[in-house]
């Protein structure tokens, strides 16, 4: 038990330094290049030091820091560690490795409500109308593909994921439908919405993301231990005294919520919510209540890594976040399928 | 004193009858064998017996109680439930499985104290499966992940326990050891009802046998009442001895191939005793 337990605070340990390192190249890497100690003057005035610690930026530094940097690189600890936490309840609501909150329409529900705005125009009114449908049709999307999936009450995750594949394909199709009568200019808007990234993230989207991501995922925190009940199947968890349902429905619909949070603030983000649960469940085993937090944590980490890497790589072209983590995160399911099926799993 | 009642359950599945005005009562500290074919209801008995299984007709009594008007979470705290199977998804150590059995002790903000870990050190000691509590429940053999299993059935800290085969496809000496563990329960006050399928084990072991067949029970009493040639001739079509073997005074079943007639002064060495049931079963073959 000790053992184990040394091995989730080491991790957790080596992800939060990691974090830090990274905190400081994201903000310093870029165009226009950040000195550290600037940064470390610019917020340590912030909260309360009149004089500031370290050398002061220049205006123009100044502006990167406040209004491109940090909201940027804040979006994408919300968008990394709500990703990666819902990745890894889905996975333990389907008692299955490879779902992930796409499996109950979340992205081609959000998917569809992006493009109807772009298809009314709204985007350009204001910034909140792509979130707003976005949010809207992600969420129609499950409530959906849920109703479909529920009998007598119940909903079992085998119906829920079939229903789900086939509401997918339906609403993808009325997206495809939809592109096909825009023009250029707005198919361009799509395809930069679809490969999701951090780019002209601004405060507004911080406030967007920040409440229901840091609730819902510290009410999963609350709840791990329930999770690791509901894995164990229907009738072992029901023998348990635990109620099934409501704790399947509570779980998807938490999960749903912040990843379509997730998504509305940062376009669609793939293998964040695949792949990091599943390095830290091999890591750290499959205990939701040590699982959850450090899935959280790693999300953040490599979302930030990913973006930063995108952004350096080829300095000034940048390589936009949806693209950089697939490329990452595709040959790693890869690997992780090949390996399963040695191991005689899926 | 009685600690539960089956009284007429009947459950049928889409149309489908599973089970027929089933009932049962049980006893404190009896250790109850159900026995029958495949596909006769015994596991959907037992899961009604939990509640897990919605019952169409009859009423299921826990201490006075009705079991319909109890939520799982309190069934849970006086009856627990082991599957004959259980898929584990993912690889939880030994220990994380035994210890989810303390669910329905924890409120549902809260987290296990030192308690729950001591009953389950308890339970997984009794079992014999303490040295395992680091490993990964899928790495495990069979034999080491039943006794698991009944650990954490133990750990719930339940008066009765309803096991479903939990020696299916386990070696002679563990289903043994399994049985023999169940029988010391059952002399401390623990109530057992369990599904068997080796015959000759469930008469060894078991306080009481209730026989099913076609969703019906057809027999129910002593193992030596229960287990005659008749009784297995109704339940299982085919036609048997059972005899008590000189040795250890234990009921063995001779089973005789399918379609053979029998008659009783052929086959059987002298000294073999044949209880009377079995002698006209055969000879009305």
């Amino acid at each position: 038990m000790m053992h184990q337990l040394q091995k989730v605070y080491g991790y957790g340990l080596g992800l939060v330094i990691a974090f830090v390192i990274l905190f400081v190249v994201s903000i310093h890497m870029g165009t226009i290049t950040i000195p550290i100690n600037g940064a470390i003057d610019e917020i340590t005035r912030a909260i309360g030091f009149v004089n500031g610690i370290g050398a002061p930026l220049d205006d123009n530094q100044r502006a990167v820091f406040w209004f491109i940097r940090l909201p940027r690189l804040l979006v994408g600890v919300l968008v990394g560690s709500a990703l990666a936490t819902a990745g890894a309840v889905m996975q333990g609501v389907f008692a299955n490795p490879l779902a992930d909150p796409g499996v109950v329409g979340v992205s081609s529900g959000a998917s569809l409500g992006a493009v109807i705005a772009i298809a009314l125009g709204l985007t350009s009114v204001s910034m909140f109308y792509m979130p707003l449908f976005a949010f809207g049709g992600a969420f129609g999307a499950v409530v959906l593909i849920v109703g479909l999936a529920m009998r007598d009450n119940k909903v079992q995750p085998i119906t829920l994921l079939l229903s789900g594949v086939a509401v997918s394909l339906f609403l993808g199709a009325l997206t495809s439908g939809l592109l096909t009568f825009m023009n250029e200019y707005r198919l361009r808007e799509f395809l930069f919405w679809m490969v999701g990234g951090l780019d002209y993230r601004r405060w507004e989207h911080v406030v967007i993301a920040i409440g229901p991501i840091i609730v819902g995922i510290s009410v999963l925190f609350m709840l791990a231990r329930h999770l690791n009940v509901l894995v164990l199947g229907d009738v072992e968890a029901r023998a348990l005294g635990q109620s099934v349902m409501f704790y399947r429905l509570l779980f998807l619909s938490i999960a749903s919520v912040i990843t379509a949070t997730a998504v509305c603030v940062s376009g669609f983000v793939g293998f964040v919510g695949l792949v990091v649960p599943h390095i830290m469940r091999i890591l750290v085993g499959p205990d939701h209540r040590s699982l959850l937090p450090l899935s959280a944590l790693a999300g953040a980490v490599f979302l930030v890594f990913c973006d930063t890497l995108g952004r350096v790589i080829l300095t000034p072209i940048e390589i936009r976040l949806g693209i950089m983590t697939a490329l990452v995160g595709a040959p790693y399911f890869l690997f992780l399928l090949r390996r399963l099926r040695a191991e005689g799993g899926i | 004193m009685t600690v539960m009642e089956a009284k007429n359950v009947s459950v049928s599945v889409q149309d489908r009858s599973i089970l027929t005005k089933c009932s049962l009562t049980v006893g404190r500290g009896e250790f109850i064998g159900i026995i029958g074919p495949n596909g006769s209801g015994k596991t959907t008995f037992l899961k009604s017996l939990r509640g897990i299984q919605p019952i169409s007709q009859g009423q299921i009594f826990l201490y006075d109680h009705l079991l319909t008007q109890m939520t799982d979470k309190t069934i849970a705290r006086q009856v627990a439930y082991m599957q004959q199977s259980v898929k584990v998804g993912f690889g939880y150590s030994v220990k994380d499985i035994v210890m989810t059995a303390r669910y329905p002790y924890i409120a549902w903000w809260q987290n296990s104290t030192s308690k729950d870990s001591q009953i389950v050190e308890e339970a997984m000691r009794y079992t014999g499966v303490w040295e395992l509590r680091e490993k990964n429940i899928q790495a495990i053999s069979g034999g080491e992940r039943q006794r698991v299993f009944l650990a954490k059935a133990l750990a719930q800290d339940t008066d009765i326990l309803l096991l479903d085969e939990p020696t299916a496809a386990l070696d002679i000496g563990y289903a043994d050891d399994m049985f023999r563990h169940c029988q010391e329960l059952c002399h401390a006050g623990k109530t057992i009802v369990i599904v068997v399928h080796d015959l000759e084990m469930a008469a060894k072991f078991c306080s009481r046998l209730v026989l099913f067949a076609n969703g019906q029970i057809v027999a129910d009493g002593e193992p030596h009442i229960v287990m005659n040639a008749k009784n297995l001739g109704k339940a299982f079509h085919i036609s048997s001895t059972v005899y008590e073997d000189a040795l250890f005074r234990q009921r063995r079943i001779y089973v005789y191939p399918y379609g053979v007639r029998i008659r009783q002064s052929q086959h059987l060495r002298p000294g073999v005793q044949i209880p009377e049931e079995a002698s006209t079963m055969i000879l009305n073959e």
